[in-house]
């Protein structure tokens, strides 16, 4: 059964580009292009195994998206990643306390970025 | 610049009380020889130093330009005659804001621009994503020569939309320097006007209020500046990093390239080689199934022949035994003729001289008697002699079948021998066909997942300008309300809001990874575990 990573980026490439490298390498993807679109699915029931979030997006945040989806039932324990352009300490430092796993700075190559969710997705 | 400039004014105000000192001089010199005259009845003694004093004010007038010079008493650098007001001030900032407008034609050109790039990406990448799903449902069923076209047809159509993507940027930058280079040398002249207009305000000793609206602007004018300058380090940030990323994806695109070469390569290269002898094998495959076939339908010939000649035997052996009796019987028959020959002898003797005629029958009988007996054996001995043909012949007969069927049986076996190697051979040939398939695959598959991840660039550099932009619509925003607040009220609070701008933008711009100044910091910023 493959699993669910869920991918969240206002931009169009991003997703594109991120959703092709996953799928390559055997995952299951799902998207949507804001916090309030992703928390939208979230609450519909999508269960993903993985959630990388952008932090800057429209309506809602990457932050805020965080800390919405640790509310949820079944997500406290859930790995989330950040994928940005921010890569200051402090934002990082946010990230962190919303409750992310971890913080990658875009642009991540395929190799990279499958190597990292590896090590949040054991056995996958 | 700005200095030399000032040495010009220098130097020229030197020149103007130069030559109005000479001038005034000239003019004394004049009225004391016209007020000497009139006292003096010796008028001709000073009418000729009158008239050479004339002569020379005259001649100095015209050579020091002073009719000029009282007209345009100041000339500004940008080579127009001003009056030393407001006027020019607004000239300037009625362009400024004209320069402003124009701005937006460049914020919208930028929209635009990156709203196609980003659409091209999308359709560039959506193409690739289809040919690979293609080549790789045709590498299952092993049918690459076409697919190599259209993939170098696709890695050409996306290395021609990177192409336009890195134009687009580079135009995109152009337009940002144009604008931005234009916007400096408005703001230069502006703030070369400004330091004439508090020097003019100090020397005409204007109002304090004037001064200060003047060190106003000059402050916002220098925050300009400087809001510029971040504007134009960050641009300087998204040339490089489009350059990067162009140079990446073209070095990606020449991997892919390789490996889709090197799979279709090799396996033209295993068709050359490898087809012709496997038809052969095929070929010769096939006649050996025929062969075995053949042996096959042999074997099962092998019962209904045996019976069929069992039956003969039985049949001959029949005829011969049949012919046995009738041998027995002529041996019976002859011995019988023989016993009566005998009794007809003796008969014969016991009728004396009248019996010599029937003892010569008596004599013939039993002779023909023997004769019969002998032709019997005869018979007997050609019969036995005859079975033994039909029994030899009958094993020469299976020998030569057992013969033929092994020869046949050791063909089969060669040929079964040699399908197996072929199907060995050919085992062997797609077991490394696929794995040279498989490892180029895995490989297409790498690069292909590392070209995607590259197109984040866009991303990041779309990011850039987009902060680029909001700081430039904010600042325009600001210059607009300096153009109307500058005739009504004051100004000094927009100072404030100005490096309010330049410090948010600069502060955005720190939270974001910095291509050019993280090469240090390198990998570990790129990603981090909490």
């Amino acid at each position: 059964m493959a699993k669910i990573i869920f991918l969240v980026d206002d931009s169009a490439t991003m997703l594109m580009s991120v959703k092709n490298t996953l799928e390559m390498a055997g995952y299951k993807v799902e998207t949507a292009e804001d916090g309030v679109k992703a928390m939208a699915k979230l609450t519909a029931g999508l269960k993903p195994d993985l959630i990388i979030t952008d932090i800057n997006m429209p309506n809602m945040g990457g932050i805020e998206l965080i800390k919405k989806a640790r509310a949820l039932p079944g997500f406290r324990f859930l790995p989330i990643l950040t994928l940005t352009t921010e890569s200051q300490q402090s934002r990082r430092d946010e990230g962190k306390q919303a409750g992310a796993t971890g913080w990658l700075v875009k642009p991540v190559g395929g190799a990279d970025l499958l190597k990292v969710i590896k090590q949040v997705l054991p056995g996958a | 610049m700005a200095g030399q400039s000032k040495n010009n004014r220098i130097k020229k105000d030197a020149n103007n009380i130069l030559f109005i000192s000479i001038s005034i001089i000239l003019i004394i010199m004049l009225m004391s020889v016209v007020f000497y005259s009139t006292l003096d009845a010796q008028l001709g003694r000073y009418q000729n130093i009158a008239i050479l004093s004339v002569v020379a004010l005259l001649v100095w007038a015209t050579q020091s330009r002073l009719l000029k010079i009282t007209q345009k008493p100041f000339r500004f650098i940008s080579d127009e005659p001003v009056e030393i007001t407001n006027d020019k001030l607004h000239y300037v900032i009625d362009r400024l804001s004209a320069h402003v407008m124009q701005g937006d034609t460049t914020q919208d050109f930028v929209k635009t621009n990156f709203s196609e790039i980003e659409v091209k990406l999308i359709q560039s990448m959506q193409a690739l994503n289809t040919q690979i799903n293609s080549i790789i449902d045709l590498l299952k069923s092993e049918i690459l020569d076409d697919s190599h076209d259209v993939l170098d047809a696709n890695i050409m159509q996306l290395a021609s939309t990177l192409t336009q993507y890195v134009n687009a940027n580079t135009a995109i930058e152009k337009a940002l320097r144009d604008n931005l280079k234009q916007t400096y040398t408005l703001l230069l002249k502006l703030q070369t006007q400004l330091e004439f207009l508090t020097q003019s305000s100090v020397s005409t000793q204007s109002l304090d209020i004037e001064e200060k609206r003047i060190h106003n602007l000059e402050g916002i004018v220098e925050t300009h500046l400087l809001v510029d300058k971040a504007i134009d380090q960050q641009l300087q940030v998204v040339t490089f990093d489009t350059h990067q990323s162009a140079l990446l994806l073209l070095d990606l695109m020449r991997h892919l390239s390789e490996d889709a070469e090197s799979i279709v390569q090799y396996i033209a290269n295993a068709n050359e080689k490898n087809v012709s002898k496997m038809e052969r094998d095929m070929d010769n495959s096939v006649k050996f199934i025929i062969s075995i076939e053949q042996f096959i339908q042999k074997i099962q010939e092998i019962p209904d022949k045996l019976r069929s000649d069992i039956v003969s035997i039985q049949a001959a052996s029949g005829v011969i035994d049949g012919l046995a009796h009738l041998v027995d019987s002529i041996k019976e028959i002859s011995f019988q003729t023989d016993i009566l020959a005998v009794n007809a002898a003796i008969q014969a003797a016991h009728a004396g001289e009248a019996g010599l005629g029937f003892k010569i029958v008596a004599d013939e009988v039993r002779k023909l008697a023997v004769n019969s007996n002998n032709a019997a054996e005869m018979i007997e001995m050609g019969l036995e002699k005859a079975r033994h043909t039909i029994q030899d012949g009958l094993k020469f007969k299976f020998l030569d079948e057992i013969m033929l069927q092994m020869d046949s049986a050791s063909q089969v076996m060669e040929s079964v021998k040699q399908l197996q190697e072929g199907q060995e051979d050919m085992q062997q040939y797609y077991k490394t066909l696929f794995a040279v398939i498989n490892k180029n695959n895995t490989k297409l598959s790498h690069d292909i997942s590392e070209v995607l991840g590259s197109i984040q660039y866009e991303d990041v550099v779309r990011q850039r300008i987009e902060r680029a932009q909001q700081v430039i619509l904010e600042r325009n925003e600001l210059w607009r309300q300096v153009v109307e607040q500058l005739s009504t009220g004051e100004v000094d609070g927009l100072i404030t809001q100005f490096n309010a701008v330049l410090s948010d933008y600069l502060t955005k711009e720190s939270y974001h990874n910095n291509s050019m100044e993280s090469s240090d910091d390198g990998p570990s910023l790129k990603f981090e575990l909490f």
